[in-house]
């Protein structure tokens, strides 16, 4: 009996072994081997890579570049996710109660989620053209000239503009997150807190906001790794211009590894950009987790 | 619901599975006898007439089938690169004078054609036999050259009785007086960052190179120094036409593709770019009036040059199966009937001696008054180590938008050339 | 709401609606100025969308259909979706089981972070690498096969992490009533288990299609033949082709979009459960 239940318990084991082995095959090894990369020197091309250990992550600290650019990335990760958190949260909350009418408009906020980033980043390339783009076209017709810009040009402007996107494309998605987290608040808190006499900006405070916790963890973790990971959206609207305003990791990594010849420099960053990522993600559970028994 | 969206995926992949799997099959095991060439092309523009040229090639050489692919720069650069990395170039792919190609020459990525029959017969002009030479060998050649300077619409120009400016006085009167009456002088964009190497060209050619074709050696033999006042001047004529609204309102948020249509709808007056838009300006506007002349940066007085310099042209892979059928095409391809064809196309200058088409209407002018009398510059960044032009282009936004002075951006381009130079 | 004063409810009510159909216009503006360029002729779209159209005909969709080869881009997607998916669920579910279960078992734990770093990994980490291993060692550059592998591989920690989140929520004594029973662990699983996560397994289905059937960067290093892309590279490499003629481009680009928002449509209300159920524990 107990030999019988060792071996069922065994099994368990077996169950991981098709999912690990794709898993680590396919992308644990090619980390691995990313990872040795960031400690040569090869330039992407040539048969031999030189081992040159952590030269490549002191130059990290010494290039101007990366820093700018983790500047940019920590700048758009930080606005898009805030932004992105506090639009979902008030269409949610306008859309809390379910109503046929309600339901078309959750569906209407979260279409742009459907599509994907290349055909939002064109659509939007069109949108923020400075000649016949449509939003200064609609605002020559509107007789609101003075108000075009040069939306992706502008280098007070480029930053904000590429943030729009993300935040018109995902702010459904976050919505819809936060709208199944309001459904499990039990109806009675509500109820007896009216009853109470309290206002709806109490109910908000002390009933609606911590209810809606893990959803509000969930939307904070994965709009932060979205963001940091975010690529298609600049690759397309700015590719890091003008000048170095809406240069983002990603970015730099992908030209140190296609055009000057640093691949093994833009490993270290892309490694450098993964433990940013891990420590945010880190840092988002331990802030929002504090008495909780492991979420993870 | 679970079950709705697995029948349908069952569904979908059933119907469409089989024709695709069955279609991979049939396009991995080709018949007998027949031999594929994989060609990756990075010349959107030029597209048509490659392959134009590649069917014909095909009726004539039943035996091997081309597969083409052209994409614009940015995305042949990845798909380049990553080739490149795994060591599986295709076996004919596209190359430029650029430093990125010279290094995997470096690497034995490409064929070294030097004792080719193709290159024995001596074809090809200087620029095309040199465009990618690394270590006394040849590793590609040139499809056609081309000239880099100011297009402009030629019924403006007479509206206004303007003249082709010759320095840079003239310059910045014609922009002024097209300015003045309204219409936006150049219409080239700044925000595709590699749209502003044309100007740098006609400047660095005008104020340079010209006058001291050896600069180049100097400069990456460290006798001469990008913090020069040559530069200095550059960046600053630059940054005068930039913060006189010359560009128009907002250069650097446009984009390649509209600054085209834009100049072919007289949008504008002038676009600072290389011959490869010919055909896109016919095609957008057939009835659009334009010719070609240098941006000219010299004194009165001085000589102005244009820039002249091999287009885009083709390498074949080093571990490529199917050399013998690539030098076929490349025997083809620079064949009198095929590319004289391929040249009326693509409005290119011959890379071939002795095969000459008519010129376009639109370079009548620098053919008259610089390419037959030799004033001609090279690009004036083709020796500069790799990434060096990414950053130029950046670093440039940044002199004309003003966040950054130009003595401090000389600076920085002059470090990284340094640091980057072995 | 103020249920109790009526007047007050009505008001708040009418700027409630007022405010979201302003949103929604927002919204829904660029996606139906994208339309404009479609319906345009070649010069007219080089003008901007002032320009209107003046017939509603859709020659240029039938065009940008025919020079994209637009069937054979669907027809890709469709396949490495679908069987992504389909291997990504069979693999992933049964992996998520053990580790929810013995959560304190130390090789499960230690396997569900390392799926979890996964989520945290930007893919040009693994880019160059993957595309070495794929090309040099394994020669799957090219398949349809290889493509799938790597897709399945990039969406397992996400279903991992959805699927072991829910069973997780599971009683206990589920797990004891079957083992009383005399139930193997893989019967428990396909038995018990399984069926209970149908909500979760729809919401893991819909995440990871709208993941792959959008996605650029793996098709665009792993695939060169255009015989064997799917639509979003083939949109990618079309708008680089066809620079100078928006018309056809942005018709490639709604061509795109439709197939996908035609089933969001017809099973919104599948997606927006599936979509949340996942994500909010309990």
């Amino acid at each position: 009996m107990a030999k019988s239940r060792r071996t069922s318990e065994n099994i368990l084991y077996l169950f991981l072994i098709p999912a690990l082995v794709v898993y680590l095959f396919f992308y644990v090894y090619p980390m691995f081997t990313g990872l040795y990369y960031s400690l040569t020197d090869w330039d992407g091309m040539a048969k031999q890579k030189i081992f040159i250990g952590f030269r490549n992550y002191l130059d990290i600290f010494r290039d101007q570049y990366t820093r700018t650019a983790t500047m940019n990335s920590l700048i758009y990760t930080v606005v898009v996710t805030f932004l992105s958190n506090i639009i979902g949260l008030v269409l949610a909350l306008m859309l809390e109660r379910r109503s046929n009418i309600n339901n078309v408009f959750r569906s209407i906020f979260f279409v742009p989620a459907v599509l994907s980033p290349v055909v939002a980043a064109f659509i939007w390339k069109y949108m923020y053209s400075p000649q016949s783009g449509a939003i200064n076209s609609l605002l020559r017709v509107a007789g609101l000239e003075i108000l075009s810009r040069d939306w992706l040009g502008d280098p007070h402007l480029a930053m904000a503009s590429v943030m729009l996107v993300p935040l018109w494309q995902w702010g459904g998605n976050v919505m819809i997150v936060f709208l199944a987290g309001l459904m499990n608040i039990p109806e009675e808190h509500h109820e007896s807190a009216k009853i109470d006499g309290a206002s709806y900006m109490q109910r908000l405070v002390h009933i609606t906001l911590p209810g809606l916790r893990p959803a509000i963890i969930f939307n904070l973790i994965i709009s932060t790794i979205g963001s940091f990971k975010t690529f298609d959206f600049i690759f397309i609207l700015t590719y890091g211009g003008p000048g170095f305003t809406t240069e983002v990791l990603t970015l730099q990594i992908y030209k140190h590894a296609l055009y000057t010849a640093k691949f093994g420099y833009g490993s270290a960053v892309a490694v450098m950009l993964t433990l940013l990522i891990v420590l945010f993600t880190i840092a988002e559970l331990k802030l929002l987790t504090r008495n909780e028994e492991g979420y993870l | 619901m679970l079950k709705k969206v697995s029948i349908l995926l069952l569904v979908a992949m059933l119907v469409m599975g089989n024709a695709v799997f069955a279609a991979g099959k049939k396009d991995a095991g080709t018949s007998i006898g027949t031999t594929t060439l994989t060609m990756l092309d990075l010349n959107p523009e030029g597209a048509p007439f490659v392959s134009a040229l590649n069917k014909s090639f095909m009726e004539k050489n039943p035996d091997i089938t081309i597969e083409y692919e052209a994409m614009n720069s940015r995305q042949y650069d990845q798909r380049i690169q990553a080739l490149a990395a795994s060591g599986d170039l295709p076996d004919i792919c596209t190359t430029q004078m650029f430093p990125q190609y010279k290094q995997m020459a470096a690497n034995d990525l490409f064929m070294d054609l030097t004792g080719t029959s193709i290159m024995k017969s001596g074809i090809f002009d200087d620029i095309a036999a040199t465009c990618l030479v690394k270590d006394g060998k040849v590793y590609g050649v040139t499809w056609n050259h081309l000239a880099v300077g100011a297009f402009y619409n030629t019924d403006m120009f007479e509206k206004y009785n303007l003249k082709v400016p010759v320095n840079w006085d003239e310059f910045l009167k014609v922009c002024e007086t097209l300015k003045t009456n309204g219409i936006t002088p150049i219409v080239s964009d700044l925000g595709d960052g590699w749209c502003s190497m044309y100007i740098l060209n006609n400047a660095a050619g005008n104020l340079i190179y010209g006058a001291n074709p050896k600069y180049d050696e100097e400069l990456l033999a460290g006798k001469r120094k990008l913090t020069d006042p040559v530069w200095q001047e550059i960046f600053e004529k630059i940054k005068y036409i930039y913060d006189q609204g010359y560009y128009g309102k907002n250069p650097m948020g446009g984009k390649y593709e509209q600054s085209l249509s834009d100049f072919a709808n007289g949008q504008g007056a002038m676009h600072i770019i290389g011959t490869w838009v010919i055909p896109v300006f016919d095609q957008l506007n057939p009835s659009l009036k334009y010719s070609l002349f240098p941006v000219p940066f010299n004194k009165k007085g001085a000589e102005t040059y244009i820039t002249l310099e091999g287009e885009l042209g083709m390498s074949i892979a080093a571990n490529s199966k199917n050399k013998d059928a690539a030098l076929e095409y490349f025997e083809y391809f620079f064949s009198e009937g095929p590319y004289k064809e391929y040249l009326n196309g693509k409005k290119g200058f011959s890379a071939v001696k002795g095969i000459n088409v008519a010129f376009h209407p639109s370079v009548s002018y620098i053919v008259d008054n610089y390419l037959s009398k030799g004033k001609t510059t090279p690009y004036f960044s083709r020796n500069w180590p790799a990434g060096m032009d990414a950053l130029l282009f950046k670093v440039f936004q940044e002199v004309m938008m003003g966040t950054k002075s130009i003595p401090a951006a000389l600076e920085e381009l002059e470090t990284y050339l340094r640091t980057n130079l072995k | 709401m103020n249920k109790g004063k009526k007047p007050k409810f009505q008001l708040s009510r009418i700027l409630l609606r007022i405010a979201l159909i302003f949103i929604a216009l927002l919204v829904l503006l660029p996606m139906l100025i994208v339309l404009v360029p479609t319906f345009q002729t070649v010069q007219e779209s080089g003008q901007g969308i002032l320009r209107l159209p003046r017939t509603l005909n859709l020659d240029n969709y039938r065009e940008a259909w025919r020079q994209s080869k637009f069937h054979i881009a669907l027809r890709n997607s469709v396949v490495i979706t679908g069987s992504t998916i389909f291997i990504n669920i069979m693999i992933g579910s049964i992996a998520a089981f053990p580790m929810a279960i013995r959560e304190k078992n130390k090789v499960f734990k230690t396997a569900f972070y390392t799926f979890l770093v996964g989520l945290m990994l930007p893919f040009q980490v693994i880019m160059i690498p993957l595309y070495v291993l794929m090309g040099r060692t394994l020669k799957l550059t090219n398949t349809l096969t290889g493509t799938i592998l790597v897709y399945v591989a990039m969406t397992l920690p996400i279903t991992i992490f959805f699927f072991s989140q829910f069973i997780k929520t599971i009683p206990k004594e589920m797990e004891e009533a079957s083992v009383i029973d005399g139930c193997g662990y893989l019967r428990m699983f396909y038995c018990i288990f399984f069926p209970l996560m149908k909500p979760i397994t729809s919401a893991v289905i819909i995440q990871n299609m709208i993941f792959l059937w959008n996605d650029l960067l793996v098709p665009l290093i792993m695939i060169d033949k255009t015989a064997l892309k799917p639509i979003m590279p083939r949109v990618y490499m079309f708008f680089g082709q066809y620079y100078n003629q928006w018309n056809l481009a942005f018709s490639v680009l709604i061509l795109a979009a439709i197939p996908f928002l035609l089933l969001f449509l017809l099973l919104q209300r599948q997606f927006i459960k599936g979509l949340s159920s996942g994500a909010v524990k309990g």
